[in-house]
């Protein structure tokens, strides 16, 4: 079986098909900072009424929001295999006999509750004490939730489409969206077993599998998909993964260099890290995790979760890259803090950015400015006598 | 037949696999010919088939309209549209494509950092448009008669369909044969939308009839008393994007991040910029999870917390003493012998008196002037409009003296500040605040200090807290103590927030000009006495008002025909209502003491309700129980367009149409302008208020009507509305204008020394109304509730500390009963919109519900039309109760068993989910159990021993009027006008010349109904016919939880 490079793991493992030999220049990616998500779902609801409100899709949420620890959709899809996989071992390695890809099918009932435990916490109540979360001090929630955002991660490394027997999963050339086919799909169901985030879903009306499209017909015009555009906690960002510190203007007078998302994930001054990259699909959804919650839980979340390190995040182990990534995302450098006013203030891709002292511009893939924001709006007091703010 | 679960969910599957074979797609690509692919991952042969999801995607159109149902905010959207039907919304952006319609937020002069607004909700605006709960036409009770109303009926009676013009010919019939205008009522839930087309028309029929107008803000314990009778001011809430200015935020029961989704990015921003978050909440609400520090409070306590941060800013001298001096009452001096503010003209000859008589006070606007002790120590008075720079001397904050009066008689006097400190000195040390909060009192010290040390602090407060018999007004009373003692009050970034109820009609101040024509105004009524009083039955003015001293002549009895009201509360207008007609409000489900108001108010025999007319969207309980039951259009159908503005936002939204109406609906303003036509035919022109009613809905009935000239004009006569064009609304909202943006409350007290709207002109923490000082609570403290303790109830904490309350000791009612805003709901709107079911239902909310349930939901969903006909709703979700792990496990209940709570005032049986956020009994005496609120009563099971029983999450509950909010004396600003500038703006503004106001006043002053201040016990009514999984019973759980799932990882083994 074919070797792939997975810099999120730090070393080669299997996978069924060869990558291309060059990375595109343009690859769908999306940065997510937990802390700002207040579990609305708006971008579930987004997402489901764009694309899954048709008849055997009633149970579909390409988009949801866990909370965890107690959230899941399906249940415990990523306990269970978790459970399965030793440290160190991808899910193509993990490989039963006959099968690509490490996976399970999700029972129907699994699928039955997308809100289970939606705002449940875990821990003991501090009776007569206090709950502090204090990262100078290494102390986080005792008793904890937060908000999971889920989506297909469009990975590099696909699972699903590792898994279809009849290659009706693709990743499109030109920006890396991993695509079911409609028309070839037989609805085998390996990429519904396959998938370790279970997006791709079986339509028993249909008989045939889906699996969530990235918006395409957004990202082609030009827009971020729906769960970006309608997170109104402005948690997220969409964009180019792939444009990194040497890529030139995209045109206008847009600035070259790194994609505002590239930046947050891949500068040396990382925010951003993958859900469970242990999988070994290199997803390229990107979280800024949570800082409230304790570190171990995390480790074992957004990082390799191997005792020795052997990717380029910072710190000497996967724990420490979280507690020193969670300490950036509490503490952001004005640059990452100006990445962040980005978030949210327009519906069009930014492809490039510029951070100043004051004011924060982002450009779309013509060269067109798109965004184009103070820090912070000014103070507007109104001359005259008769104003008041208690009319 | 009784299935299993599972049998259920194999045959379900069956039935899916045998529908998949037989389809005729599956056929026809079986044959296709299958074109080899080398490597899916870098190239793919034939991609035609991505047609597929552009199809899905495309769309007709675009147009716009906004949502805002009671969550206060208001958000513009845009629909996409398919064939005239909207597909789905998205929210608008800074004039971005593919938006046709509005410019977005960008005309309204604010940065990108608004975008995008419009919650979950919003973005199922169409689905709730096509459910099935919807009133499809005008509908009668079958049993209601205009002559008999036969109230027994209501509720049970099925309807007949009847057309608008005879729905709307009952009306103006019943209206006309009134013999007291002002016992036609309207009651419209929702202060500052739907003003103009909608509800707010109601109000217009309302004041040219000579009838009241009921106000739910108030009574429903949104109005934070607390706020008026420090500042004179309704609510002093600030723009959002003020929030993400300030370096440290107390939040003190308030789950922002449920209840107000658009904007509350600006508030999770803080803490990117450096700013620290407290949170102070008796469970682990989600808004905890953004806080730094939790400190968990006894419910009901919550007064001592803010007390406690007072002694110790006292105690260390954290305090700024310049902000004190300038804009508080803390210099002025009160008499130690009847508790009053030393005045002027009592220690300087040469200083006029006020009027004697306290009405003539107000009436003249002269409360006579103050006295503070100078630097020098000699008195100095001190005006009504001497504040900030202008104080007139640098007054001692401390001084205690006795002093001669010009009558020659001497009195002990103590600054405001003496008396507060002495106070909360005796009182309120942190450890006595530990004893009464259970906060321990070195959490509450750090907080202090670094609170007191941050250069902008806000706090807020929520409902929840309002809820309480004191805490509505102590504690708000004590953070306002807090805020002003730091100077954290008039600017960006810092203040004490309430945002409760959608109350800021304030903000459209030209308003009054359209509800209120010609002079003619509807008389604020308040509901709580209507419930509690105007019923079948009156309750015990004991029980309503908490069990204060029988002897204090505070509670006079009356009768039913009588309102029962304390002296000196002649301004609260009392009318029975013979006619109810309700707008867009679910009175029914919302009220608290729900069997009380259903059997007495309403189906009672002796009910004076005789005509109960409901306008709304859907099959409500409320449309249920009436007698003439009104379709209106959703947001989405509606043909004349409608103004909103919010408390949190500075912009003014016009919603308008994308679709034709889809049942025989009309708008409010349209049926209360064909009434006012009928009424032009019923009533004789001499015995009509006006010359026309008619006349005053023209733009409605009019071949050539246009209704914005309503807007135009009312836009034209407020200074916040002045010089925007109503046309320019077509095309997205604009920005009030204000005297800052983001607003700031209280910037001009701040900046521009001007008075505070008090009769001191400051900000008054004493207060010397006699209601006060009869009650004993003109000073700053904590009361123990009137019935939510196990201690002594009603009293402060020396006292109460050693008490039992007889109802937690020895009827074992130890739960209180926590009832906080959903957020896939607003209140019950949305309640029955498939989606937003199945996620407010949790672990209960699916497509395919159980089979036993999806009987019993089936049958409960089911929503009367005409002549018995009924509807179906898919069964998706059902209410539950949160309980702590602990205290289920005491009376035997797992996640899914059913279980009774029962209170003093009624019970209900519902699902139970174990819940480690929940507060349980052990850490506070008081367990909690969380029901989000606004379910309907199809969502809850059937009480097999009460079958015919009221069903719903609020009969426990109770309406409480506070006596101390039953005065006429208190002054503050009226609604509309700014008594400091009114002499500034031009004639044409509504408020032109308004004064200070005094007494009840709707959204401003009045008992609120503290209604989740009691206490229930929980007990096991059956066990769980089916429950989704649980995974704190799952092995591999401990081990996914402490990061040690993996063998051999790196996370493992560390705890």
């Amino acid at each position: 079986m074919p070797q792939v490079k997975n810099p999120q793991l730090g070393r080669e493992h299997d996978y069924p098909y060869e990558r291309r030999e060059e990375e595109r220049d343009y690859h769908w990616g999306m940065v997510i900072n937990t802390n700002r998500c207040i579990n609305c779902n708006t971008c579930s609801f987004a997402c489901k009424s764009t694309w899954t409100s048709g008849k055997g899709e009633e149970y579909m949420w390409w988009m949801n929001v866990e909370t965890e620890p107690y959230g899941g959709y399906p249940m415990g899809w990523d306990m269970r295999l978790l459970d399965d996989l030793d440290a160190g071992q991808t899910i193509f390695e993990a490989a039963e006999q006959g099968e690509k890809v490490r996976g399970y099918i999700a029972d129907k009932e699994e699928w039955e509750y997308p809100a289970l435990g939606d705002d449940q916490v875990h821990g003991e109540y501090p009776t007569g004490e206090v709950v502090e979360s204090d990262l100078e001090e290494g102390k986080h929630h005792d008793i904890w939730q937060f908000y999971l955002p889920r989506l297909c991660n469009h990975c590099k490394n696909p699972a699903c489409l590792a898994a279809c027997p009849r290659q009706a999963i693709y990743k499109r050339e030109e920006d890396g969206i991993v695509l079911l086919d409609q028309e070839r799909c037989r609805g085998y169901r390996r990429c519904v077993k396959g998938c370790p985030y279970h997006k791709p879903m079986y339509n028993p009306e249909t008989g045939v599998s889906e699996k969530p499209v990235g918006c395409y017909p957004r990202i082609e015009e030009g827009f971020v998909p729906r769960c970006v555009s309608s997170c109104i906690g402005k948690t997220r960002l969409h964009g180019n993964i792939n444009r990194g510190p040497d890529a030139e203007s995209p045109g206008g007078d847009a600035p070259g260099g790194r994609s505002p998302i590239n930046y947050l994930v891949h500068s040396d001054e990382k925010v951003a890290l993958p859900l469970y990259p242990q999988f070994g699909t290199r997803p390229q959804v990107f979280y800024m995790p949570p800082y409230h919650v304790p570190p171990e839980f995390l480790t074992q979340m957004f990082t390799p979760n191997t005792e020795v390190k052997l990717n380029d995040w910072p710190g000497d182990t996967y724990r420490e890259s979280i507690e020193i990534v969670q300490d950036r995302v509490r503490n952001p450098s004005h640059h990452v803090l100006g990445i962040l006013q980005l978030f949210g203030a327009t519906t069009e891709l930014i492809e490039t950015y510029e951070v100043t002292e004051h004011r924060v511009k982002g450009w779309n893939r013509e060269g067109e400015k798109v965004a184009d924001l103070p820090f912070e709006e000014e103070l507007e007091v109104r001359e005259g006598e008769q104003w008041t703010n208690q009319p | 037949m009784t299935l299993s679960r599972r049998d259920f969910l194999a045959a379900a599957g069956a039935g899916s696999v045998g529908a998949l074979v037989g389809t005729a797609w599956g056929a026809t690509q079986a044959v296709d010919p299958v074109t080899s692919v080398e490597n899916p991952l870098k190239s793919y042969p034939n991609r035609d088939w991505e047609q597929v999801y552009h199809d899905i995607y495309d769309y007709d159109e675009v147009d716009w309209t906004v949502c805002h149902p009671n969550c206060t905010q208001s958000c513009a959207l845009n629909f996409y549209m398919k064939n005239g039907v909207p597909i789905r919304a998205e929210q608008v952006y800074h004039n971005e494509d593919p938006s046709v319609g509005p410019s977005g937020y960008e005309d309204a002069g604010v940065t990108q950092h608004w975008n995008p607004r419009g919650c979950m909700k919003g973005l199922t605006l169409h689905r709730r448009t096509f459910e099935p709960s919807r009133i499809k036409y005008p509908m009668v009770r079958k049993g209601w008669d205009p002559d008999d109303p036969n109230p027994e009926g209501r509720g049970e009676d099925e309807f007949e369909r009847v057309s608008w013009d005879e729905a709307i010919d009952l009306i103006a019939e019943k209206m006309a044969n009134l013999e007291d205008e002002k016992r036609f009522h309207i009651f419209n839930a929702i202060k500052s939308d739907g003003l103009f087309t909608r509800h707010g028309s109601g109000r217009r029929l309302a004041s040219i009839f000579g009838g009241c107008e009921w106000t739910e803000y108030d009574w429903y314990a949104d109005l934070p008393p607390g706020h008026v009778i420090t500042t004179g001011y309704q609510t002093s809430d600030s723009d959002a994007s003020a929030w993400r200015q300030a370096d440290y935020t107390i939040i003190q029961g308030k789950n922002l991040i449920h209840n107000k989704l658009a904007d509350n990015h600006f508030l999770q921003e803080t803490r990117e910029r450096g700013g620290k978050m407290v949170g102070v909440y008796p469970d682990y609400a989600p808004t905890v999870q953004k806080c730094d520090r939790w400190l968990p409070v006894r419910p009901g306590s919550d007064p001592a917390f803010a007390l406690g941060i007072a002694y110790v800013i006292i105690d260390e001298e954290l305090y700024d003493a310049d902000f004190m001096r300038q804009f508080t009452s803390l210099p002025l001096l009160v008499r130690e012998d009847d508790g009053k503010y030393l005045r002027a003209h009592e220690v300087f000859e040469d200083h006029e008196a006020p009027p004697e008589d306290p009405e003539h006070q107000h009436e003249e606007n002269d409360w006579g002037d103050f006295v503070a002790v100078g630097e020098d120590g000699e008195l100095v008075a001190v005006t009504r409009e001497d504040v900030g720079e202008e104080t007139p001397t640098t007054a001692q904050l401390d001084a205690e003296r006795d002093v001669e009066l010009t009558d020659g008689s001497t009195v002990s006097v103590r600054t405001d500040f003496a008396r507060q400190r002495d106070n909360v000195m005796e009182r309120y040390d942190p450890e006595t605040v530990e004893d009464i909060t259970t906060i321990p009192a070195d959490a509450l010290k750090k907080t202090a200090r670094e609170f007191a040390e941050a250069e902008k602090g806000q706090w807020f407060t929520g409902e929840g807290i309002n809820h309480w018999f004191h805490s509505n007004d102590s504690l708000q009373r004590a953070i306002f103590f807090v805020q002003s003692m730091l100077g954290n009050i008039g600017d960006v970034g810092q203040g004490y927030y309430n945002y409760s109820g959608q109350y800021k009609i304030e903000l459209l101040d030209g308003y009054p000009h359209y509800v209120n024509p010609d002079g003619h105004a509807a008389h604020g009524m308040y509901p709580g006495y209507a419930f509690a009083f105007f019923g079948g039955e009156q309750l015990d003015p004991h029980e309503v008002r908490g069990d204060f001293d029988r002897e204090l002549e505070l509670v006079p009895q009356g009768d039913a025909e009588e309102p029962v009201m304390p002296t000196n509360a002649e301004s609260y207008t009392m009318s029975r209502p013979e006619i109810l007609w309700t707008m867009n409000c679910n009175l029914l489900n919302q009220t608290k003491h729900q069997e009380h108001v259903i059997e007495n108010f309403v189906k009672h025999p002796d009910t004076g309700n005789e005509c109960f007319i409901v306008s709304d969207m859907h099959m409500t309980y409320s449309a249920r129980h009436a007698d003439i039951v009104l379709p209106v259009p959703s947001w989405l159908e509606c043909e004349y367009p409608d103004i909103t503005v919010g408390p949190e936002n500075p912009f003014v939204h016009m919603d308008h149409g994308v679709m034709d109406p889809i049942y025989d609906t009309k708008q409010d303003g349209e049926a209360v302008a064909m009434v006012a036509e009928k009424l032009d035919e019923k009533i004789p022109p001499e015995e009509r208020n006006v010359d026309s009613y008619r006349e005053y809905f023209a733009e409605f009935l009019d071949e050539d009507g246009d209704v914005t000239n309503y807007i135009q004009d009312t836009f034209d006569r407020g200074m916040t509305t002045r010089g925007i064009n109503v046309d320019d609304l077509w095309d997205g909202p604009e920005r009030l204008n204000m005297k800052t943006y983001p607003r700031i409350p209280f910037y001009s007290q701040i900046h521009e020394d001007r008075p505070f709207y008090t009769k001191t002109g400051r900000m008054e923490f004493h207060k010397e109304e006699d209601r006060f000082l009869e009650l004993g609570r003109d000073d700053l403290d904590h009361v123990e509730s009137v019935e939510g303790t196990p201690y002594g109830v009603n009293q402060k904490w020396e006292d109460a500390k050693d008490e039992e309350n007889p109802l937690y000791h020895d009827e074992d009612k130890q739960f209180y009963y926590n009832t906080p805003h959903p957020k896939y709901r607003t209140h019950s709107s949305w309640g029955m919109t498939d989606w937003n079911l199945i996620w407010s239902a949790r672990d209960f909310g699916s497509v395919n519900a159980d089979p036993e349930g999806t009987e019993r939901l089936v049958d409960d969903f089911s929503f009367p039309t005409g002549d018995g006909e009924t509807e179906d709703a898919p069964p998706l979700g059902e209410a539950f109760v949160e309980i702590h792990p602990e205290d289920a496990a005491n009376i035997d209940v797992e996640t899914g068993d059913y279980v009774r709570i029962s209170g003093k005032r009624g019970d209900l049986v519902v699902r139970a989910m174990v819940s480690e956020r929940q507060r349980p009994r052990s850490a506070g005496d008081m367990g909690q159990l969380t029901i989000w609120h606004g379910w309907w009563p199809q969502h809850f099971p059937d009480d097999e021993e009460d079958p015919d029983g009221i069903k719903g999450y609020n009969t426990t509950t109770n309406i409480w009027l506070d006596p101390l909010q039953e005065t006429d004396d208190l002054v503050h600003k009226a609604v509309f006008g700014d008594p400091n500038v009114s002499e500034e703006v031009p004639e044409e503004i509504a408020w032109h010349g308004a004064e200070l106001e005094h007494g009840y006043e709707e959204t401003v002053w009045a008992p609120t109904g503290t209604n989740r201040d009691d206490l229930v016990d929980v007990e096991k009514y059956a066990e769980a016919d089916w429950k989704p999984a649980d995974a704190r019973k799952d092995d591999a759980f401990q081990s996914y939880v402490g990061g040690s799932l993996q063998d051999g990882a790196a996370s493992g083994g560390d705890d």
